[in-house]
């Protein structure tokens, strides 16, 4: 009697079965609209700004910081001409006009006219100087607009140039806040 | 002679089982779905919509709202919104003379009482003890002004002392990130 052929060599079916994706699915179709509602397509910066104090008198907070060092009280004036800079001790002039003059002419977009460059470096020889000082004023003149204000803003708060923090930080800390020039900005009316 | 059955009738058709192929659209949604976790992020924002986002000033700082702001105040040309409500019709960043206090040119009347407003509510919150996110409420006086980029820095002004007067004291100002 003939035996029957062994299964041994039989080929197993290489039809792979697919997995079940439906509920994968059904996760993913919930998920992707939540994340996409939640998707921000316009990148918000948030400057943070304070009025100067009024009304203060001064006289406590003068005796709590008699240890302290002279405040440099330092101001940047904008007006249409350019940036004039003072401080406690009295105020970089230039003859004729304001410290760092405009660059340009243009009407409809005052805010290409300013030097921020220079007003960066300029800002950051006096950080040199007084590396204790946090604090600036700015005074706009009441035609400057509002991105003006917003780019002296950032010249004032940030190192544009990476040459600082070889050069005020000793303790061989190489981080961001090394950079920071003027972070307490206070916007002020100018009287011009 | 019999005719043959009719295939159309009597012929069983095949129960063939259609199946999808979910395979190629997984590997897109899988995409999608990791690009939008990466860029998800739990920050307070703030909404800007598109036409405004437009006119709104660009900065290179990084820096963030750290608390949900209180009030939002939006200058146009032509209004200022606290809330998305229009509180002062302006004619190309003026300010009519009769919305100003008499005595105070700085002084915008219904800016100002709008936000007080916000703040006598927020302080009725904050007496009464309510929770909000887990802890007790506390008002802050945080106040966002989204402006135009040409925005005389005269209104700005005006606009940071009416709510420096309704005591909102931390003003940021919202930029559009860019270079």
């Amino acid at each position: 009697m003939a035996f029957k052929p062994s299964g041994r060599g039989e080929k197993p079916s290489m039809e792979s079965e697919e997995p079940n994706l439906i509920p994968i699915m059904n996760l993913m179709v919930i998920l992707i609209p939540m994340l996409l509602l939640n998707y921000h397509f316009i990148n918000l910066a948030m400057l943070n700004t304070s009025l100067p104090a009024t009304g203060e008198g001064g006289g406590e907070q003068q005796e709590k910081k008699k240890d302290e060092k002279p405040k440099l009280n330092l101001t940047v004036s904008i007006t249409l001409k350019g940036f004039t800079l003072a401080g406690a001790g009295g105020v970089l002039v230039k003859k004729d006009g304001p410290t760092i003059p405009v660059i340009g002419d243009n009407e409809e977009e005052q805010w290409k006219n300013f030097d921020y460059k220079k007003l960066n470096d300029m800002l950051l020889d006096i950080k040199k100087k007084y590396p204790y000082e946090k604090d600036i004023i700015i005074m706009p003149a009441p035609k400057v607009d509002y991105q003006t204000i917003i780019s002296t803003m950032d010249a004032v708060r940030k190192v544009r140039n990476d040459d600082f923090s070889e050069d005020v930080n000793k303790d061989g800390k190489a981080n961001e806040l090394d950079k920071v020039l003027f972070p307490g900005v206070n916007i002020s009316p100018g009287i011009f | 002679m019999a005719k043959s059955p009719s295939k159309r009738n009597g012929g069983k058709k095949k129960q063939e089982e259609a199946n999808l192929k979910l395979t190629s659209m997984m590997d897109m949604f899988t995409i999608i779905l990791v690009f939008l976790m990466k860029s998800y992020s739990t920050d307070v924002e703030v909404n800007v919509d598109p036409s405004m986002a437009e006119k709104m000033p660009i900065s290179i700082s990084e820096a963030k709202l750290e608390e949900e702001a209180e009030a939002t105040v939006q200058i146009s040309a032509t209004a200022i919104l606290v809330k998305n409500k229009t509180v002062v019709k302006l004619s190309n960043f003026q300010v009519p003379k009769d919305k100003l206090d008499a005595g105070n040119p700085f002084l915008i009347v219904p800016l100002y009482e709008e936000l007080n407003k916000l703040r006598e509510n927020a302080q009725k919150l904050e007496d009464a003890g309510a929770i909000v996110k887990g802890e007790p409420y506390k008002f802050k006086g945080l106040l966002v002004i989204k402006g135009e980029r040409k925005l005389p820095s005269a209104l700005l002004m005006k606009v940071m002392y009416s709510a420096g007067q309704a005591e909102f004291a931390k003003i940021y100002h919202a930029a559009i990130k860019g270079d």
